[in-house]
């Protein structure tokens, strides 16, 4: 009977201790009043620019990423590279595939834990920035700690928000159409011309798939959704508001136009149905890798990966003009980002290390423009000849591209991701004949403000 | 009198015991509730009353979320329309499959024990990368499914069972009738308990193979029925890496997961406070179906000894 | 004579439509397999021959490699490690808790009954944030503990199964125990556990496979890639933008089973006979 007693004090005393010491204060940070939550982070924050300043200690630095096997071993060699040459710094290293990555920062951020360098993708980066979660970069350029000296501002660009630099481009690369010039030639078709329109590329699908009885690409260039704003950008206008509360474009018919080409297109068997696309899991099966289409629309550094999975020359074309365009739809876009969390106690070091990325000739050599085409033009020159044939390909379409572009939009509003999901529903739905172009452009209008207003909140 | 209160004295006695042993016994689960459970649970009810994009604090908006969510938001509908019919067709057909390979596998016979390790394997890759590969492969266009079909001369061309609005939800139930591992073990670990003596005097008074099993096997199985139909029912709602791994949700949101979409609002879209909103709701349909089955269960679950209520 | 015919039938139809059964059943598994040894053209261009051109057995020294010079070896011991102590943790702690629930009457049962079903019902997906901002301020992040440390207070799926099973064991031996001078301890150890072994021995098996393959888990809480598991590793391989390495994935993936099919063998062995009644007395 004793023994009962005991065990049961020792039980209440143990709940109520973790009732008192638990129960209360995690529940506050997440659900507490805004002003503790700030004040806490800036006396974080306090706290670190004060063990920042002490210096002379070794310094640690935390560094995340997404990626594939190739990437994460070249990173890792490099970071092993920096740790060499800075004695003084330690890095912790953390990378993961796409799957799960934004997942996971979100939890980091939310628990005050984001790391020090970490990558960030262009839908994301404004929503990051605006809440005062990265470093602006501008301070750094000025002290030299960071060197944008080789870049040019058009690869820079992207990475600002507000007028702010909060991202370090890791790699240009433009959405484009990957195409097989064999399968062209075949046909009967001219390869595409850094002024071929949208006409030609219509002729150029309905032919190839007449002559050859193969799929003329797996989707519309550009996809739903970059096509779709690189139609709205050569009629001059912006798929999103600079706020980033609102559609930009005022006229339908443009969705309309640009959504009636991909049905004629799919209705004549030029294109194939959604759920035939499906079948495509990764390079390796892409339609223009088994020879089932004879382009496919993609960014410009993953010819990389297509032609060695295809182990035949392709080539990169342009997205199609506009035959009364206003401006060029294309654009420079940066593959990724490096950002430096607000909350990191080593600022200066971790932008130290992004400024090794950028501009290091060792480093980029093992690197070897995995993430896209280095953004220094010394980097460039160094690493050209030891391209490969496909590498050389997309170095030499990014000078393309910057002579047939306009400057690159800001970055999608925090809304993206929802529009983005939204757009390609209605683009199947337009496809099984559930909706035409018409309807579907007054209901992408209606639900798309309506997400970006309430996310702008 | 005094007999009397010496009876109830030890009534206490026991009665005090029986308190102490009982929650001696539940204490692991009850600490572990109090530590891990009730703040993150009692956190996440906080949260569905505010708009929360965890980069930065939660903001009260009252009962904004739970009013858009029924008034204004039509993936939302999409999404309990795809949970339901889900939960009705893959739930029973799994459980039936379950049942009948667990009661063939029971039997003492040669091999039995590999062919339940067999039985079981489809079930260890149901969360990998390599069955979302392996299903899109197999009801594929150019898929193993269509070749047979087509073979047969059911079909003449090709169909891609995944993508097409109207059969992408049969793959994925048809995913989640192969993967019956789980309830199939449990059956089979309650078809042992069954004490041996019972059919060996239900055969002396002459019963046949199929009276044993209704009579028999049946009735002694209820609690293990029961308990395989409330777990299905429960993890059917919440049905998740499926959809998340092989169809995201479509073609446009027909095989959207009331789970997917609530993974979708919480940490695709930064709204945590709306996908909060919609875990309450689903603990409220959860709650009334676990509620009714737990009431059906006095007219058809047989307890060999009842709990101590 | 015609009786054992008609069994010997019996018997031949049985595993004929086992295996024809068994086969469609396992074609998947059997294609994972095939795959993890052809090579990067044959994975999809040859999909449905189960059989290999040629015998690629790279794909395993490949993948096995893993890392920036973390083999699979280390996640494969992290997996073990985690595994091993989830599934320990679990089967015990729910195993008395499960008996406190359905063999004693005491105060406030059914509300705590209650409360432990409703812990299910409610999608995890919402409990991630909270948990990781409460494991964070514990500072458990980038350690094994917040994967394991919680298994050792009971699982509400293993608790509520093995209460259906004591359910299943009839009263009468309890109160002969009684009789003998047990009390709850003496007849939760002597009588229920030996009677519980099926039940024991199954949530033993879902236990492991499911922290072995658990993916969020250590994804969240495993920072240092020497610390990663199986399960993370597996899906360090694959970037929609580059080329995935396939061929080593799948012959990864098909690795990562071999430990639980193993382990299944080895536990369902324990699920053998019923019940034996004749310890029943009177």
């Amino acid at each position: 009977m004793k023994k009962w007693w005991s065990l049961l004090v020792v039980v209440i005393l143990v709940i109520s201790m973790v009732l008192t010491a638990c129960g209360s204060q995690p529940a506050k940070d997440n659900t507490g009043s805004s002003t503790t939550n700030d004040q806490q982070k800036q006396d974080e924050q306090k706290q670190g620019e004060s063990k920042g300043n002490a210096g002379g200690e070794k310094a640690e630095l935390r560094i995340f990423w997404w990626g594939s096997q190739d990437r994460h071993d070249r990173t890792i060699k490099v970071i092993e590279m920096f740790e060499e040459k800075n004695p003084d710094v330690t890095i912790q290293y953390e990378f993961s595939g796409w799957d799960g990555y934004w997942e996971k920062v979100a939890a980091l951020a939310a628990a005050n834990n984001l790391p020090d360098v970490f990558q960030q993708d262009y839908q994301y980066l404004a929503q990051y920035a605006k809440k005062g979660l990265l470093e602006a970069l501008d301070p750094y350029v000025e002290r030299g700690i960071l060197d944008l000296s080789d870049v040019d501002e058009s690869s820079i660009v992207g990475g600002r928000v507000n007028g702010k630099l909060y991202g370090i481009n890791l790699g240009s690369n433009a959405p484009c159409i990957v195409y097989d010039p064999a399968l062209f030639q075949q046909a009967g078709v001219p390869e595409p011309t850094p002024d071929w329109t949208w006409e030609d590329y219509m002729d150029a699908a309905k032919k190839i798939h007449e002559k050859l009885g193969i799929y003329a690409d797996r989707t519309f260039p550009g996809g739903y959704f970059h096509g779709l704003k690189h139609y709205v950008r050569q009629h001059g206008q912006k798929l999103y508001s600079d706020d980033g509360t609102k559609l930009d474009y005022s006229d339908d018919k443009l969705f309309e136009e640009f959504f009636t080409m991909e049905l004629e297109l799919v209705k004549q068997g030029a294109l194939p149905m959604p759920d035939e696309r499906l079948e495509v899991k990764s390079v390796e099966d892409e339609f223009l890798v088994t020879k089932k289409a004879a382009m496919a629309a993609a960014h410009s550094n993953q010819i990389v990966a297509m032609t060695k999975a295809a182990n035949r020359p392709l080539k990169l074309a342009l997205l199609p003009k506009h035959k009364d365009q206003v401006k060029e739809g294309m654009y420079v876009k940066p593959s990724q980002f490096f950002s430096v969390a607000s909350t990191s106690k080593n600022k200066d070091k971790a932008v130290q290390f992004v400024n090794y990325f950028t501009n290091d000739i060792e480093a980029n050599k093992v690197l070897m423009a995995e993430r896209g085409v280095p953004i220094s033009s010394k980097v460039r020159e160094a690493l050209i000849p030891l391209l490969s044939d496909a590498q050389k390909e997309m170095f030499n379409f990014m000078e393309v591209v910057i002579a047939n572009s306009s400057p690159i939009d800001p970055p999608d509003p925090p809304g993206h991701p929802e529009v983005d999901k939204l757009l390609k529903n209605l683009e199947e739905q337009m496809l099984y004949g559930q909706l035409t172009p018409a309807e579907a452009a007054i209901k992408f209008r209606e639900e798309a403000n309506k997400i970006l207003a309430k996310s702008a909140q | 009198m005094v007999f009397a209160k010496g009876l109830n004295k030890q009534r206490k006695r026991r009665n005090d015991y029986n308190n102490l042993a009982g929650y001696a016994f539940i204490s692991p689960w009850l600490i572990g509730f109090i530590l891990f459970t009730v703040v993150p649970i009692g956190a996440s009810f906080v949260l569905s009353f505010t708009q929360y994009d965890l980069l930065s604090p939660p903001k009260w908006v009252g009962l904004e979320n739970y009013k858009t969510m029924f008034l204004h938001d039509e993936r939302y509908i999409s999404a309990l329309k795809a949970t339901f019919s889900y939960v009705f067709v893959a739930v029973p057909l799994r459980l039936i499959f379950a049942l009948f390979i667990a009661v063939l596998l029971v039997r003492d016979r040669k091999m039995v024990s590999v062919y339940r390790a067999a039985f079981y394997i489809p079930s260890l890759i149901g969360g990998s990368v390599a069955v979302a590969v392996m299903w899109r492969q197999l009801f594929g266009v150019n898929g193993a499914l269509n070749s047979v079909l087509i073979e047969l001369g059911i079909i003449d061309k090709g169909i891609g069972w995944i993508g097409n609005p109207h059969t992408a939800m049969w793959t994925l139930i048809l995913l989640a009738a192969w993967q019956f591992g789980s309830p199939m073990l449990i059956f089979i670990a309650g078809l042992k308990q069954i004490p041996t003596s019972y059919y060996e005097a239900a055969y002396i008074d002459g019963a046949n193979t199929w009276q044993r099993f209704t009579k028999i096997t049946m009735p002694l199985l209820t609690p293990i029925i029961f308990f395989n139909f409330i777990m299905q029912t429960i993890s059917g709602f919440m049905a998740f890496t499926e959809s998340y791994l092989i169809t995201q949700g479509g073609p446009f949101d027909k095989t959207l997961f009331y789970a997917l979409y609530l993974f979708e609002k919480a940490f695709k879209f930064y709204e945590m406070g709306y996908g909060c909103a919609m875990a309450w709701v689903l603990l409220l349909i959860i709650g009334v179906f676990t509620a009714l089955i737990f009431k059906s269960s006095n007219y058809w679950v047989y307890y060999e000894s009842k709990g101590e209520w | 004579m015609k009786s054992k015919k008609k069994s010997y039938i019996d018997t031949f139809l049985y595993h004929v439509f086992i295996w024809i059964f068994g086969f469609f059943m396992l074609y998947p598994v059997l294609w994972l397999i095939s795959s993890s040894f052809k090579g990067h053209a044959d994975i999809f261009q040859r999909a449905h021959h189960l059989i290999p051109t040629h015998w690629e057995f790279s794909n395993y020294i490949e993948g096995w490699k893993g890392f920036g010079g973390i083999s699979f070896a280390v996640f494969f011991k992290n997996s073990f490690i985690v595994a091993t102590l989830t599934t320990i943790g679990q089967v015990v702690s729910s195993a008395f808790v499960a008996y406190g629930f359905s063999r004693i009457r005491f105060k406030g049962k059914k509300i705590l009954f209650g409360c432990m079903i409703t812990t299910m019902l409610l999608p995890s997906q919402v409990l991630i944030i909270p948990q990781y901002i409460m494991f964070s301020k514990l500072g458990w992040i980038n350690s094994f503990k917040p994967l394991i440390v919680p298994s050792f207070f009971g699982l509400p799926f293993f608790i509520f199964l093995m209460m259906q099973f004591i359910q299943g064991i009839p009263k009468e031996l309890d109160e002969s125990a009684t009789i003998d001078g047990c009390n709850h301890l003496g007849i939760f150890l002597r009588i229920i556990v030996p009677l519980l072994v099926p039940a024991l021995m199954t949530s033993a098996i879902f236990a492991f496979y499911w922290r072995w393959q658990d993916f969020f888990g250590p994804l969240l809480y495993l920072q240092t890639p020497a610390k990663y598991t199986v399960s993370l590793a597996l899906r360090m391989f694959s970037d929609p933008a580059a080329v995935t390495n396939w061929g080593a994935m799948f012959a990864m993936s098909a690795l990562s089973l071999v430990p639980v099919i193993v382990l299944f063998i080895a536990f369902q062995k324990y699920i053998v006979e019923g019940i034996s009644t004749s310890g029943l007395k009177g």
